[in-house]
């Protein structure tokens, strides 16, 4: 048995509630944004309480998966525990929120400011026991 | 609320001293102000400690640094601000001065980054942009190709910065680095985060400095030649909605005009500047925040020369963070002294010909969501 676990391998987001994993086909990974139900402000990553008016009555959001590269770079010199380089940027969705992200499917010359992005989701790293921590990252549009 | 003065200040050389104790560093900071002030350690009322508890040494570190300079007993606090522990510290001290709750106050800064090894400072795990590989180079690198982008600002107007404040910290003798470099050398130098090389970061290091304050009503008894703290400003970064606008700094804009409404002192009547240049960007897109240009101008500025020692308004004459260092909770009192010296008329062969006004910016910290973490100005004058 123990050795059994072992192999099994989990998929595991690199935080709960910030996207959905597909879970069967025709379902499509997106993040989640929290939207006041009272003054309709939102934020990603999604909040408890309101930043405008204190409301604790927030309702969670499915974002579009569509947004624009506003900013970027290529890390060289990487974090503690990670490997470089790795491109790293903000994103701009259409509702009016700029996310973090890891940036995928990228090279050293197709990375502009402005350019069109797409969510997908990829493996961040592997934790001790050999599951695959995923997180959420945006790609340029091919085409 | 009453006038507050610096009557003494001192600091170490800032540099990589892994085999110093901060304790004993943070001493002779403190020495080497309590002399200037003339006044006997023991008639420190009470004592603000600006550090980030780096590498085990950090809890109750101004306790340990009170112990070796043999005043204890008097009210002790330790204040964590990232990168600007010691300003904060600073303007807690003033606080408590200018309300009339203590005469004499001592404000150290102090920090060894030395003994945490080689490298980027670790990001917080807790922070969805830090989990996830941003770190501070990085984030710069990000608000550079944003102002490039929107306002045309080239690499070589960041590079001239660097070559600017290296040249600086080349006469002056506190600074972690003594040496110039050239657009080549910057340019050429390992790159950290695209678009952003080494040279157009600041080092970590290790150092402390030291300020003791006073109150007017006490001045005379001590000082000669007091320096007025003309304005003491501290802001959080703003949170909205998660929106990031990269291209400039909100509590910078904040801290700043409060304090020139305080002191009825604009950005024009400045004679030198010590603000927190932890990048090459950073001091660029700080002379729009600060008021000292029109947003986007602020490559235009360094062109110009107008932040040279020699330029209209100089902007780190010691050298900045990119040249002179940047230990941590030492940094925002380390700009303090620097002023002081110039406001004096002792800063040597980097003195700033009969400056009378200077301002010191500091900035702490990138938190998620945020437009970074703790912002402090302070206006000085003779």
């Amino acid at each position: 048995m123990a050795d059994q676990k072992k192999t099994v391998k989990r998929i595991i987001p690199i935080r709960e509630g910030l996207f959905r994993i597909p879970s069967g086909s025709g379902e499509k990974p997106c993040l989640f944004g929290s939207r006041c139900k009272m003054c309709r402000q939102l934020s990603f990553p999604p909040r408890k309480v309101c930043s405008e008016c204190f409301s604790e009555e927030m309702e969670i959001i499915p974002l579009s998966t569509d947004g624009k590269l506003y900013s970027y770079t290529i890390v060289e010199y990487p974090a503690p525990g990670l490997v470089g380089p790795y491109a790293i940027g903000y994103v701009d969705l259409p509702e009016g929120v700029r996310v973090f992200s890891i940036l995928a499917d990228w090279d050293r010359k197709s990375l502009r400011v402005g350019m069109n992005v797409e969510l997908t989701l990829g493996k961040f790293k592997e934790d001790k026991e050999g599951n695959e921590i995923v997180t959420y990252k945006f790609r340029p549009v091919v085409g | 609320m009453r006038d507050v003065y610096i009557i003494g200040v001192g600091m170490t050389r800032l540099g990589k001293f892994p085999e110093a104790t901060l304790p004993d560093m943070a001493r002779r900071a403190f020495y080497d102000a309590i002399k200037d002030a003339g006044v006997k350690p023991n008639a420190i009322e009470a004592a603000f400690i600006g550090h980030v508890r780096q590498g085990g040494q950090g809890a109750m570190l101004g306790q340990r640094i009170m112990r070796e300079v043999g005043v204890t007993g008097i009210p002790i606090l330790n204040v964590e601000n990232i990168c600007s522990s010691g300003s904060s510290a600073l303007w807690t001290a003033f606080g408590m001065v200018t309300s009339g709750r203590f005469d004499l106050a001592a404000i150290i800064g102090a920090e060894q980054l030395s003994i945490l090894g080689k490298g980027v400072l670790p990001p917080r795990q807790e922070d969805l942009e830090g989990l996830q590989g941003a770190t501070l180079p990085s984030y710069f690198a990000m608000v550079a190709r944003r102002h490039m982008h929107e306002y045309g600002t080239t690499i070589e107007q960041l590079a001239k910065v660097s070559v600017k404040n290296h040249k600086n910290g080349s006469l002056n003798p506190y600074a972690q680095f003594q040496k110039e470099v050239t657009l080549e050398e910057i340019a050429r130098a390992p790159m950290v985060a695209d678009p952003l090389t080494v040279l157009h970061c600041c080092p970590t290091g290790d150092g402390a400095a030291a300020a003791i304050i006073c109150s007017g009503d006490a001045v005379k008894r001590f000082s000669s030649k007091p320096i007025k703290i003309a304005a003491s400003v501290l802001k959080s970064g703003t949170y909205d909605g998660g929106w990031r606008d990269l291209t400039t700094n909100d509590h910078t804009i904040r801290a700043s005009q409060e304090a020139y409404e305080i002191s009825g002192i604009g950005p024009e009547d400045l004679d030198l500047i010590e603000l927190h240049d932890c990048f090459t960007i950073a001091e660029v897109f700080h002379y729009e925040n600060l008021g000292l240009c029109k947003k986007g101008d602020g490559g235009r500025l360094i062109d110009e020369g107008q932040t040279d020692l020699t330029g209209r308004i100089p902007v780190n004459p010691s050298g900045g963070l990119l040249a002179k260092g940047h230990p941590l909770g030492a940094t925002g009192v380390a700009q303090v002294v620097e002023i002081v010296w110039h406001l004096r008329g002792e800063a040597g062969k980097r003195q700033v010909p009969n400056a009378k006004i200077g301002l010191a910016h500091c900035l702490g910290g990138v938190v998620d969501g945020l437009d970074l973490g703790a912002c402090t100005v302070h206006i000085l004058t003779v």
